[in-house]
Formats: C-alpha cells, sequence, structure tokens
C-alpha cells in the first residue's frame, strides 16, 4: 500500500541526490503495517530503490524521505510528527485519525478495504505534491474538523 | 481459332474496337486507382478509428491505475463514466491484473451486437475473464468489420508495472459509414471518369477511324465505279498518309495500266480490223461490211457495186524504187481514194496493191461507172513519193450487186476477174464484169495446169532473133526467146505465160531450160564454126533468189561453151532492186567474159545516174520509143539523150523493134551501134537463125527489099 502511494508522491526538489538514489522508508513502532512494508525491501519506486530502516521513538528522521507510523502510543505521535515535519518526510500511518492529528496520509479501513485520509494543508506545508489521482481516491481531512 | 469472344472482338467494326480497347484501358486503370484508393481510405478510416480508441484507452488506463492499485472499484467506474458521453462507444471494461472485472461500462443500445465480456456476471472467476480478454486481444482488429464493432485491448502500466488491462468495444458504424461514403464517391468518379472516357474517346478514335474509313469508301467507291481516276486525300503525314499514298499509287499504276491495256486493245482492234500501213479497213472488215450492206441492200432491193482496183506495175515500182517508195505510194494511193468515196461507202486494201471499194444505194450500172470513172481519175497526178514523181496507173474491175453475184465471195470473185480483164486490154481503164470474162479467167486456170506439165512435156522451143552491127550489117549476137507450143492453143508468145510463170515460180526451171538449150545451141554453133554469141534473158526473180551466178557458172560448165559468147539480158527493174548484189554478181559475170545487157531499156525508173555505177556493156531502147520515135519529137529526144548517154558510159546501144528503113537511117544517124527487129528478122529456130551467121550484110539486103518481113502477125509473137 505504502510502496503503490509512494508511486503518487511528488518529493521536494532536493530529496534525493540523484534520480536512483533510494528512497529511504523508515518505520516507527511495532505495528502490522510497518510489518507489510519487509516484502517490497529492494523494488524501486519511478527508479527509486526502497531502503528499509527501523527508528525507535524519538529518533530524529533525518535522511528519512518516508515514515511509516505503525503501532505506537498516541502520546507519542505528537513528537513523531514535529520531528518528521522539521525534516521533510512524508507520513503515512495506519493510525487512527493520524490526518487530522497533523500526519500527512492516514489509512483507515472502511467497509472492507483501506482507504485514505490525507491532510492537503500538512503535506503542502513539507511541499509534498501528492497526485491528484490518488486524491481522488482519498478523503481530505481539514485539521480544524 | 481461340476462343469465341476472340472472333467477336477480331470482327468489330474498327470503331468499335478502337473504343473498346481505350475503355478497357481506361476501366481498368480507373479501376485499380479506385480500389487503391479505397484501400488506402480504409486504412487511414480504421487507423484514425484505432487511434481513437486507443487513446481513450490509454485515458482511462491512466485514470483507473490508482483506482486499480489501491482497490477502488468505485473511483474506476467514476473514471469510465465519461465514455457515456461517446456515442460511439458500446462497451467498457477494466479487468484487475487477478482478473477480476474491476469496473464496466455499457451504452445502453450495442446495435444488437454481442460483446464478449457482457455475457460475464461481475463476480466471473478470474480464469473466465482472463481467457476471454486474452481472446478478444487475439481477435481485435481482425472481425471488427464483420462483428460490427471494433475492439481494442490495453494493458494498463503504473511505474512499468502492469496492473490492469483496458477493454474498449467501439461501434464501427461511423468507420463503416464512412467507407461507404468514399467508395460511394470513389464509384460515382469511376463512372464520371469512365463517361468522360466515353466522350473523350468517341473522338480521339476518329482521328484513326475516319481517315481509314474515308479511305475505305474511297477503295468502294473505285471499285464500284471501275474509275481509276479517282484518289484519296491524304489527311496527314503519318502512316496513315503513307497509306494513301500507297493506295494512290496502285490506282495510278492501274489506270497506267489500264490505259496501256486499253490502247493495247485498240491497237488489237486496229490490227484485226486495219490494215496497218494504210490505216483503211482489212479483208475482214471489209467482208464484213459488205455482207451487212448486202443484206441491208437486199431488203430495200437497193444496187451495191462492188469494185477491184489494182496497180499497174506496182511490182516495178517496189523493185526499182524499193518498198519503202512503194509502201508511200500505197499510202498515197489509199488517201485518193478515200477522197472519192462516200462516209457510207467503205475503201479497204485486201492486200499487196489490191484495194476494194463498195458503194451502196447504187442505182444503176451508169452510177457506177461514174464511181469507177473518178477512180480511175485519181491516178491521172503523178505520186510523190520522197524525191521521186511517178505515175501510176490502176486496172479496175467493176461488178453489181444482185446482178454480177449475190455473196461477198462471188462479187469480190468476179470483180477480180473483170479488173484482170482491165488489166490484159491495156491498163488504167475499168471493166465492168462479164459473164464471158468467167470463161478467160477459167482458161488461164487451165493455162496454169498446162504449164505446169509444159516443162516435162518439152513443150517450149527456143526462136532466136539477131542483133546486126549498123555500120557493117553483120550478126553480132541472136537473143534467146522462149516459145509455148501449147497442144491446144498452138504456139504462144512470152506475155501470154510469163506472167503466170512467175506466179507459180515455175519461171526459175523454164529460165533454167533457156539457158540450157541457148548455150548448148550456141556450143553447137562455135563447134561447127559459127562464133556467135547467144542472149538468155533472166528474170528480176533470179536477182531476188541470189542464185545468177551459180546458174550460170553451171549451164556454163555443163555445156562447154565459152563465157564470152554469153550474153545476160536484164530489165531495168532487175538490175535496181537488190542493187548491191547485182552490182557485184554482174560484175564477176563481166570479169568471166559474159556480156550484159540491160533490157526494154526507158521504160523502168532506174535512175540514170545510178547506170555507170553497174558493168554494163550494152542498153538496149525499148521498141515503144522506136515505134514512136519517127511520130513524136518527144520519143525521139529520149532516144536520143540515151544514144548520147550510152556513148558517153562507153556502153553498145541496140535499138529493138526496129520495122522500118526510116528507123534505121535515123538510128543510124544519131550513131546507134546495133540494131533488133523485124526489119532483119523475126524470131525464128535454131536452123533459120543460122542462115544469118555470113559474112553478108544484112542490111543492105533488106535496103534493097525496103520492106522487112515484119507483119502485124509476126509483131505480135515477138
Amino acid at each position: 500500500m505504502v510502496f503503490n502511494m509512494a508511486k503518487y508522491v511528488e518529493w521536494p526538489a532536493g530529496s534525493f541526490g540523484s534520480s536512483s538514489a533510494p528512497l529511504a522508508v523508515c518505520s516507527v513502532g511495532r505495528g502490522p503495517f510497518a510489518q507489510a512494508l519487509e516484502p517490497y525491501r529492494g523494488k524501486t519506486v519511478l527508479g527509486h530503490p526502497l531502503a528499509l530502516r527501523r527508528l525507535a521513538v524519538g529518533d530524529d528522521p533525518a535522511d528519512c524521505h518516508l515514515l511509516v507510523v505503525s503501532g505506537i502510543e498516541k502520546r507519542y505521535l505528537a513528537g513523531v510528527l514535529d520531528q518528521a515535519r522539521r525534516r521533510t518526510v512524508l507520513t503515512v500511518s495506519d493510525l487512527p485519525d493520524f490526518a487530522r492529528s497533523g500526519g500527512m496520509i492516514g489509512l483507515v479501513e472502511q467497509e472492507g478495504r483501506i482507504r485514505f485520509e490525507i491532510n492537503v494543508k500538512a503535506a503542502q506545508q513539507s511541499r509534498f505534491k501528492i497526485s491528484s489521482q490518488l486524491l481522488k481516491l482519498a478523503k481530505i481531512i481539514r485539521e480544524s474538523d | 481459332m481461340g476462343r469465341p469472344g476472340q472472333n467477336f472482338i477480331r470482327n468489330l467494326p474498327l470503331q468499335r474496337k478502337l473504343m473498346l480497347i481505350i475503355m478497357v484501358c481506361c476501366g481498368a486503370t480507373l479501376l485499380a486507382a479506385s480500389i487503391f484508393f479505397v484501400a488506402r481510405e480504409a486504412k487511414v478510416l480504421y487507423r484514425a478509428q484505432q487511434e481513437d480508441l486507443t487513446s481513450l484507452a490509454d485515458m482511462i488506463g491512466r485514470n483507473a491505475a490508482s483506482a486499480l492499485v489501491f482497490n477502488d472499484p468505485n473511483s474506476a467506474q467514476e473514471t469510465i463514466k465519461p465514455l457515456t458521453a461517446k456515442s460511439s462507444i458500446l462497451a467498457a471494461y477494466v479487468v484487475s491484473r487477478d482478473g477480476h472485472l474491476f469496473a464496466r461500462y455499457l451504452a445502453r443500445d450495442t446495435g444488437g451486437a454481442l460483446l464478449p465480456l457482457e455475457r460475464l456476471p461481475f463476480s466471473a472467476p478470474p480464469e473466465a475473464v482472463t481467457e476471454a480478454v486474452e481472446r478478444i486481444a487475439r481477435d481485435a482488429g481482425q472481425n471488427s468489420v464483420l462483428s460490427g464493432y471494433a475492439c481494442l485491448v490495453k494493458p494498463i502500466h503504473l511505474d512499468s508495472e502492469w496492473v490492469g488491462t483496458v477493454i474498449i468495444h467501439a461501434t464501427t458504424k461511423g468507420f463503416l459509414n464512412n467507407l461507404r461514403g468514399t467508395i460511394l464517391g470513389t464509384l460515382l468518379f469511376m463512372a464520371a471518369a469512365f463517361a468522360a472516357a466515353y466522350f473523350f474517346s468517341a473522338r480521339l478514335q476518329q482521328m484513326i477511324s475516319t481517315p481509314l474509313l474515308n479511305l475505305l469508301d474511297t477503295m468502294k467507291e473505285v471499285s464500284a465505279s471501275k474509275n481509276y481516276a479517282i484518289r484519296a486525300v491524304k489527311p496527314s503525314s503519318d502512316e496513315i498518309g503513307l497509306l494513301y499514298d500507297g493506295f494512290n499509287e496502285m490506282l495510278c499504276e492501274i489506270e497506267e495500266r489500264n490505259q496501256i491495256l486499253r490502247q493495247r486493245q485498240a491497237h488489237l482492234q486496229q490490227l484485226a480490223h486495219y490494215d496497218p500501213l494504210t490505216r483503211l479497213p482489212n479483208r475482214t472488215l471489209f467482208y464484213d461490211r459488205l455482207a451487212q450492206a448486202l443484206f441491208h441492200a437486199e431488203r430495200t432491193r437497193q444496187a451495191v457495186t462492188v469494185i477491184f482496183i489494182d496497180l499497174d506495175h506496182f511490182k516495178d515500182v517496189n523493185d526499182t524504187l524499193g518498198h519503202r517508195t512503194g509502201d508511200l505510194l500505197l499510202i498515197e494511193v489509199a488517201n485518193r481514194l478515200a477522197t472519192v468515196v462516200r462516209s457510207c461507202d467503205t475503201v479497204a486494201r485486201l492486200g499487196g496493191d489490191e484495194f476494194t471499194v463498195f458503194a451502196q444505194n447504187i442505182e444503176n450500172a451508169q452510177n457506177a461507172a461514174i464511181v469507177a470513172r473518178k477512180l480511175n481519175a485519181l491516178f491521172a497526178a503523178p505520186f510523190h513519193l520522197g524525191e521521186s514523181e511517178i505515175y501510176v496507173t490502176a486496172s479496175i474491175g467493176v461488178t453489181l450487186f444482185p446482178s454480177d453475184g449475190k455473196s461477198v465471195d462471188e462479187l469480190l470473185m468476179n470483180a477480180d476477174i473483170a479488173m484482170y480483164h482491165a488489166k490484159s486490154c491495156g491498163k488504167n481503164v475499168y471493166k465492168f464484169y462479164d459473164k464471158k470474162m468467167n470463161e478467160h479467167a477459167s482458161e488461164r486456170v487451165t493455162l496454169l495446169s498446162d504449164l505446169r506439165l509444159a516443162l516435162e512435156r518439152e513443150e517450149f522451143i527456143l526462136h532466136y532473133q539477131p542483133k546486126v552491127d549498123l555500120l557493117s550489117g553483120k550478126v553480132t549476137s541472136v537473143e534467146a526467146l522462149v516459145r509455148w507450143m501449147h497442144p491446144r492453143l498452138g504456139l504462144l508468145a512470152p506475155d501470154k505465160f510469163i506472167r503466170l510463170t512467175e506466179e507459180s515460180g515455175l519461171i526459175v526451171e523454164l529460165t533454167g531450160w533457156v539457158m540450157r538449150t541457148a548455150c548448148t545451141q550456141a556450143k553447137a554453133w562455135h563447134d561447127a564454126g559459127l562464133a556467135v554469141r547467144v542472149a538468155v534473158n533472166l528474170s528480176p526473180y533470179h536477182f531476188q533468189r541470189q542464185d545468177v551466178k551459180q546458174a550460170v557458172f553451171s549451164v556454163l560448165g555443163a555445156t562447154g561453151l565459152p563465157a564470152n559468147l554469153l550474153e545476160i539480158e536484164l530489165t531495168e527493174s532487175a538490175l535496181m532492186q537488190n542493187d548491191e548484189y547485182t552490182c557485184r554478181v554482174l560484175g564477176e559475170l563481166r570479169d568471166m567474159g559474159v556480156t550484159i545487157s540491160v533490157d526494154d531499156f526507158g521504160t523502168g525508173y532506174s535512175s540514170l545516174s545510178y547506170l555507170h555505177r553497174f558493168p554494163i556493156h550494152t542498153l538496149k531502147i525499148d521498141r515503144t520509143f522506136i515505134l514512136n520515135m519517127m511520130k513524136s519529137s518527144e520519143d525521139q529526144a529520149i532516144v536520143t539523150a540515151i544514144i548520147a548517154m550510152a556513148k558517153s558510159l562507153n556502153m553498145q546501144i541496140v535499138a529493138e523493134g526496129v520495122e522500118t528503113v526510116d528507123q534505121l537511117e535515123r538510128l543510124k544517124g544519131q550513131g546507134c551501134h546495133e540494131i533488133q527487129g523485124f526489119l532483119v528478122s523475126r524470131p525464128v529456130n535454131a536452123d533459120h537463125v543460122a542462115h544469118f551467121f555470113t559474112d553478108e550484110n544484112h542490111l543492105d539486103q533488106h535496103n534493097r527489099s525496103d520492106a522487112g518481113p515484119g507483119s502485124d502477125a509476126a509483131k505480135a509473137m515477138a
């Protein structure tokens, strides 16, 4: 899911050293969502090979392009998001109301299917461009809601 | 033969054939061009349709990719929804990678076509869907026209990863409509082009066919009218122009040959019916015309006179002046004859010097006599033939139809007899036919048959007439003269039968006999001590045969007579004909010692200037001059002239037919050398003539008796 999603996101200019530089996918927490990334290790997204890295809560997500947040306690979320916001990292999580909490893309299950909630404002603040193809499938979340 | 159609085309008129060729070429070209055009157009249209569908599929694929990836069928369905606006799309499907029908759009009206995925339920098993998709992909583009719809199968990729398939079915109605329009337009264009080609070919083929057909018309006209003067007007300078030239040249050739043929036919006609020399009708035409005239005269009971004209002494003219002059004479005679007769009368030349005339509507014999007299009068004027001017007379025999004969043959025969009678009556006269003449003519025929036997029966005898020297009165030579002792008619003089012997060819034998007999006699005299020369007359016939020398040789050889005792007498005409041969042979005879005399000198037409060229010893002046010498000063002048000329040419002069002492004295006075005639002796047999071979002066003897033994009876026998 995250793998495919990455294809619809455009990182700000200068995020990658080169066109074949690895896309660093970092994960925080021990949720099943983070576990699901394992099979995609080594695959490429738009020319960038996936590089998986585990981070502990509180670790600075420096050099991470995408941060998967899964299975952490709610009280740590703000700190993690704050760190990520400083480092221009796309944040994805299956935590409930993740987008509403300031995360960029939240995955929610709806009628047995995974759906997106995208905090467009958060993404735009970190200068990410999310494809309209993804947006049309997603529920757009505003923090004030 | 080839296919049946081949003959049909071959026998098609030229215009049709040309048009057929042009139209077939045009049609084939148009058809090929049209097929190419339609096929190309169809290809373009099909490609446009496929491109249309491809771009559509691309769009759908791109929009449906995220929905597929994130398994959002609703969103996918949303993506396809805009297609409903496009009427040409029958159905669109999005099939996921794992073979689920992910999204589907079906137009309300599929146009009756059954689409392959339509039957599948939405929840069909993935294998069935995959298989159906593969089948569609396989068949796509193949059966779009047959099935009535077009298919397009397009895989959906996301980041070069296959995530699903788009299948679009579109109606081909638009494509087919376009194609139909194109084909219709092409057909219309073809029809128009074909019509234009027909129109132009109908005119263009005339460039070829019209001149050929015109030539054909001309040919038909020529062949129908047989008018070879017609010419075809050349329309151009190409091969057809050459054809026209060739045709015209052939016509020219035919015309020329035709003309030559006609001329030859006319010439043949002329030859068949006209005498080529005088241009008078010939015997054939004369017989024909006379037969018609007689037929007509019999019905209208009219008289016709048939006149036979024969020139007197024509043979002499021919012999002495040459055949060319003879021909000129005949032409001139023909011209004169033609002036006398009326246009309804006919003058013809039967051959030789024989002319015939017939005149129709002659009332009586008096009128016929008028015609005859007119004809006779024609010969009064001299004939100018080249440089010569001569007098020629004609003997004329006249017959009358129906009294003297009923048929052409009878009339002509009797006219011939009458003409002969006229000739024997002194010539230059006309005679009417009399039945008695027929007896005379038959006498002639009898005489001829007698003549043939006469030589065998030895009925000929020789008489001799001495020639006496005027000064000495002695016999110098004797002339052998032939007589015919006819068993029934008695002794006949040469003038009764010589012409007959000449006509029958017996003259050769007769002359041979005369020479032999005379020479034998002379030899006998010689042996008896009487050396006297014997003179023999040679017919012109011998000079024609060119055997004079042989004849003389053989006789001298056979008889043993010395050549100097033989004398040859020939007439002027014999001298003049074939003069080269005559001159040569006479020279040879003279060299042998034979004496050469010219007989009857003055009656012929010899040119005096010729005379000195011949080796002649003696000239014998014709008796008619001697006879008339005393009465006519002109004849006297002639005698004087001849004597003077002969003397100047060193020739001996003998006067023939000397009958009186007056003549003798006159001749003596003129300087004539010898005389021959009744004054000395008439021709007598060998025994009698031998009495003259003495030394006595025979002239004195006559001088004493004064009147010679010459009598009319004896004269006639000379």
